[in-house]
Formats: C-alpha cells, structure tokens, sequence
C-alpha cells in the first residue's frame, strides 16, 4: 500500500493506493512537486483493484468515490486517467469549500481569465497554450470561486489533452517529460497529460474575463463581447454546485456573468487565440475590469 | 481491504462538537468527508457555527464547514417554502388531518432533529378516505406522479399493496412529495393499525397535524429498523437521538414509547431501536438511556439485525468495512416488506404486465 499526501494550490489530497502499480507511475510523473498538506486534507481516497467477480474478467481499478450514478470502472492499464477523473469526481462532488465551474481558469498580471468548456471547444488545448506561453495556470478542470473574497483559488492539477490536441500541445511543449505518455482507448478516445506547476495553496486574484472558446475549422479568430444575459445562460451550464451553494452560488454566478467582460472566442489557429487574449489581458493589468 | 485511514469519531463529535477542533487538522477534513458521506455534515456544521467552534478551526476547515452551512439553510429554505405553499393550497382542502412526516415535522415541531437535516421530499399523510381527493388536489396544484410511475399498473399496484401513491414531482418547481395513507406497506410484516396512529395526532401550526412525540419516535424508528436498507445508520440514530430527548423527562419518555409501541404492535423494532441509540450515541454521551432501558426488563429482541447496524455505524466512522452487514440489512428489508410468495406474484404479474404494454406498443 503506499500513500500519498500532496497540496494542489488550495486543495489537499490524501491517497491511498493498493495493487495499482502504474499508478504510482503517474503520481510520480505528475504530483512529485506538490507540497505535502500543512493542515486540513479536503479528499481521502482510496484506490484498489475492483472487488467481486469482476476482477477474475479483467484488472479493474476503482475508488471509493460516491458517485450519483455507479462507476464504471476503468482498466488497469489506464490508471493514470482513472486516477484523474476519480479525483475529478471528489472533487467536484465533495468540496463545500468553493463554488465549482466546469472551466479552466488562468492567472495573467494579477487578474485571471476563465474559460469554460463544452467538451470539443478547446479548453485544455487552449489552458495548455497559455500555460505554456507563461500563463499562471490555476485550474484545467474546475474554476473555483472562494465565496469569501470572490476571487480565483488554484487547483492546478496536471493539464488533460484529448485526440489532436495532444500533438499540437508536444509542438509547444519544450521541457522534456512534462507531457506524459498518451492514453489510448479511453472513453474519451486519446488522452495525455501536462505537468503544471503548483501554485500557493492561499492565493486568491479577482477575475478579470470569461471567454467561451468555440473551435471550429475556417473560423478566423475574434473576441465577440455577450451581453451578460447570454454570458449567464451560457454560464449555467457550466455551473457545478451553484444551488448547493445558495446565495453563495448566486453571487458567483453574477461575478463571472455580470462585473466582468464575457467574450465567445470563435478560433481555428492557436496563435490567433492567443495573440488575442494577450492583448485582452495586457490592457486590463490595472483596471478594474470593467466593460469594454 | 486494510486501510491506513484512521478512524473518525462521527457519533462523538455530533454528541460534543467542539471535540472537532481537538482533532489533528488533517483528519478533521477525513471526519467532515465521513460526516458528508453518512448525511450529517450538516448538523455538525451547524452546531460548531452555534457553540462558537468555528473560530477555533483551521480556515479550510472552516470553510467547508461554512460550505455546508450555505447547503443545508438553502435546502431548508426549500423545504420551507413548500410546506408553507402547502400550508395554503393543501391543508385547507381536505378533510380531515393532513399529517407532516419526517423533515417536515420536525421543521413545524422546531424539534432539534430537523438541524442540520437535508430533505429529499416532503412526506404527506391522509386518511385512506381523503386519498383520491388528496390526490386530485395535489395534481391542481401542478404535481405530477413521477412519469416512471405514471401507468395503470403502477397506480394500482401502490395502492392494493403499499403505504404511498406513486412519488409525486411538481411540474414548475420539480419539488418531490410522497403522498401516504399508511407508514408501512400492507404486505409488510409490521403492520401498526393507522387508525390508532391517527386518533392521537396533535395540531401543528398552520393547520398541519403531526404524530404525537411518541409515535414520532416509533415512526422513525420503524423507517430506520424494519422499512429502511440500513443505509445512513448514523443519520437514523442522530434522529432517533434528537426525538428522545424532545421532551423534558428522557425516563418517562421512554418508558411511554415502549408501551405505546406494545400497544400498536411493534415493541420489538422500537425496543431494538432505543438500544441502538443507547449503544451509540448513548454510550458517547453518558445520558440516562441505559438506567432507562433496565426497567423493561426483557431481553433486547432483533439481535442479529443489531449487529448488522452497529457494523455498519462501525463502517461509517472508518472502523472496518461491512459489505455482509449492509447485504443483510438489505435482504431482510425486502424481506419483511414482502413475503416471498408475494413477492414472486408480484415480479410476475408486472412481467406480465410489461410484456403485455410491450406488444400493445409494437403493434400500436
């Protein structure tokens, strides 16, 4: 059995793995230069092989996670993505700490932009980008709001790229062994992951943008502005635990649709998207980011 | 499986909450993971806001504490908002006492039991003769039975065989309500005559009615012992727990439930249930339950059932793992639901029945 102990930005992990030898592999790989926890460890997880009948069929790995639905779980070769969305789903499902969106979010001279994604919209290829072009990532997976302040907190766990993205991401990725090896078969087709660095578990910036990408091939990239009643239907749906989260979820609801600028970000060429949200970002440095 | 994770001492810190801030600050995250996972994060939360614990807490702690504080008010917040919807278009319209169960009963009766408690639906019970006008009333007011549930053979067979309509949701606010005529099923082992049950309810405010304090207890524990999985023992025993000690005298409470369950038939789960408070919360806070219990002077019936639910609190507090407990629980729930010739007429006749749909649906 080995345990693993580590503080990724705001949110600790404990981990407990039992006869899942590549996924110590992957924490190695990915989680060796996380803190250990200095206090309060939001997530104990357990990780085993599956139990009963189904172990004889094939090497399972599962976690003790409630899920509102029943787990499927995933092969032993494929513990690295296990381990990934099992964490995904504590997380998401078990944290009353912040309010969750289903977005990655990104620090830039002190304000941070977030980007929530429909899956195929580009994301975490465009979250990978920006981190690699000195973007401080706070989070692929879930932007978190801390209702106390309403600012970003980071979970800056490693980066997850799917299919063609995953070559585009090794183009740009210059230091060798931060883009790990490529998961094939998954439900979600290829996936690899993208150390990120790890970032104060107490730091919290205000938002400074949301932007919706929407990749499609042939469009020219360009920031259209929403009107912030769309900004928050659009929003909603990326909205995890808002209701669970009463007033608290409300008001950050309204933080991200309605105090600062939302862009949709129609774009086919990497470089264009992120030339563009430079220039959104450079421009905002000491404003309050009020509309523009 | 073995596992490294220390155990939480759940039932402790609900008994005596400030016992949280003296736990190492990592295992009070396990403890509040625990607490969420058994349904009583919320009551815990709670009482450490009320008793001043928070402050002494780590700030994540803190945090999730107050996380859970911000779920369970808005959910109450819910719950509220229909029963006084309710209290409008509902009560009014049938004869007869409308009884608030569970959550909402403890919420109109300001018992401790409602703290902290997050309610999956509002639970209703008429008389059996107001039950189709109840049901009538409910559907103008926009709720719907469940469309899983919305077919001929379903509505008959919740209402020859079981103690509920078929779970109602409203159309607009997606709010659930459960509809009773009876606590438990017809076919059920137990079978507490309703009459007796309802001759003694007491008004509640609003023109609501509940079940008198001992039959509240009997009722809650009859949900957790002999109708319920056995799932969430914890939850069931804070429950049971916080109604007993509604009233002033414990003693005289208790002694008064016991002879009020003999009376409606059903002293062995409620005599079983009042030793599993004692065995758990009980023996955490000293109270005066055990003095209580020898007076009975019987012997503790349902003993292998008890066991099975104090491995399971075991499990819910990180002390081992129960998969044949929680197997147990599970079979004898049905079992004493159905018997088993019954229970065989039953799958057949919805075959049956699913098979006949199935072909008027092709050939239609």
């Amino acid at each position: 059995m080995d345990v693993h102990a580590f503080q990724v930005g705001a949110v600790a992990y404990r981990i407990e793995i039992t006869g899942v030898p590549r996924m110590r592999d992957h924490l190695q790989r990915f989680y060796r230069d996380y803190p250990a926890p200095p206090g309060h460890v939001d997530h104990w997880l357990r990780f085993s092989p599956s139990r009963g009948w189904r172990r004889f069929m094939r090497r399972d790995v599962i976690a003790d996670v409630p899920a509102p639905m029943p787990i499927i779980p995933l092969p032993a070769r494929l513990a690295g993505v296990a381990f990934e969305s099992f964490l995904n789903l504590a997380t998401s499902s078990e944290n009353d700490r912040f309010v969750f969106f289903h977005a990655a979010s990104l620090m830039r001279a002190g304000r941070v932009l977030i980007l929530p994604g429909v899956p195929g919209a580009g994301k975490s290829t465009l979250a990978a980008a920006l981190m690699l072009d000195g973007w401080t990532l706070l989070s692929d997976e879930y932007a978190l709001i801390d209702p106390h302040v309403r600012r970003l907190a980071p979970l800056p766990r490693p980066v997850s790229l799917k299919n063609e993205s995953i070559a585009i991401i090794r183009e740009r990725c210059h230091r060798q062994g931060d883009l790990g090896p490529v998961h094939r078969g998954t439900p979600k087709g290829d996936v690899a992951f993208l150390r990120a660095p790890s970032v104060a578990a107490d730091a919290r910036w205000p938002a400074g943008a949301v932007v919706f990408p929407e990749y499609r091939s042939g469009a020219s990239a360009r920031l259209v502005r929403l009107e912030s009643v769309e900004a928050l239907t659009r929003l909603l749906v990326s909205a995890m635990n808002f209701a669970a989260q009463g007033e608290a979820g409300m008001s950050a609801l309204a933080l991200l649709s309605n105090e600062v600028p939302v862009f949709a970000l129609p774009y086919e060429r990497l470089d264009d998207a992120l030339t563009l949200l430079g220039e959104l970002f450079s421009g905002m440095t000491c404003s309050s980011g009020g509309r523009g | 499986m073995r596992s490294g994770f220390p155990p939480s001492p759940l039932i402790a810190a609900l008994v005596n909450p400030t016992r949280v801030a003296s736990l190492d600050a990592a295992e009070r995250g396990l403890l509040f993971q625990r607490a969420r996972r058994a349904g009583v994060i919320g009551r815990l939360a709670l009482d450490l806001e009320a008793t001043g614990g928070l402050a002494a807490l780590d700030e994540a702690s803190r945090n999730a504490l107050e996380g859970a504080v911000r779920h369970y008010r808005y959910r109450r917040g819910l719950l509220a908002r229909e029963v006084d919807l309710m209290t409008r278009d509902f009560v009014p319209f049938i004869e007869g006492p409308v009884v608030a169960l569970k959550g909402a009963a403890y919420l109109l009766t300001g018992s401790s039991a409602a703290r902290g408690r997050i309610s999956a639906d509002l639970d209703l019970l008429v008389s059996e003769d107001t039950i189709d006008a109840a049901a009538d009333r409910l559907r103008e007011l926009g709720f719907r039975p469940h469309p899983d549930k919305d077919n001929p053979y379903d509505r008959l067979y919740y209402r020859r065989w079981m103690h509920e309509l078929p779970p109602f949701e409203h159309g607009e606010r997606h709010s659930e309500l459960d509809l009773h005529f009876r606590i438990l099923p017809r076919t059920h082992r137990y079978q507490p005559p309703i009459e007796k049950l309802l001759a003694n309810v007491v008004p509640a405010a609003g023109g609501w009615h509940v079940w008198s304090p001992a039959d509240r207890v009997i009722h809650a524990a009859l949900h957790f012992l002999v109708d319920g999985e056995g799932t969430h023992p914890v939850r069931h025993l804070l429950e049971l727990y916080d109604l007993l000690r509604d009233l002033p005298n414990a003693v005289e409470f208790r002694e008064a439930v016991v002879a009020r369950a003999r009376r409606l038939g059903v002293v062995r789960p409620v005599l079983a249930a009042l030793w599993l408070v004692d065995a758990t919360f009980g023996a955490v806070s000293g109270a005066d339950g055990r003095l209580a219990h020898r007076s009975f002077a019987i012997a503790v019936p349902l003993a292998p059932a008890r066991r099975a639910v104090l491995r399971m609190v075991a499990a819910e507090e990180g002390r081992g793992r129960a998969p044949l407990a929680g197997l147990f629980l599970y079979v004898r729930s049905h079992w004493l639901r159905m018997p088993p010739w019954l229970l065989a007429r039953h799958l057949f006749v919805k075959w049956r029945w699913r098979r006949q749909r199935t072909a008027r649906t092709a050939a239609g």
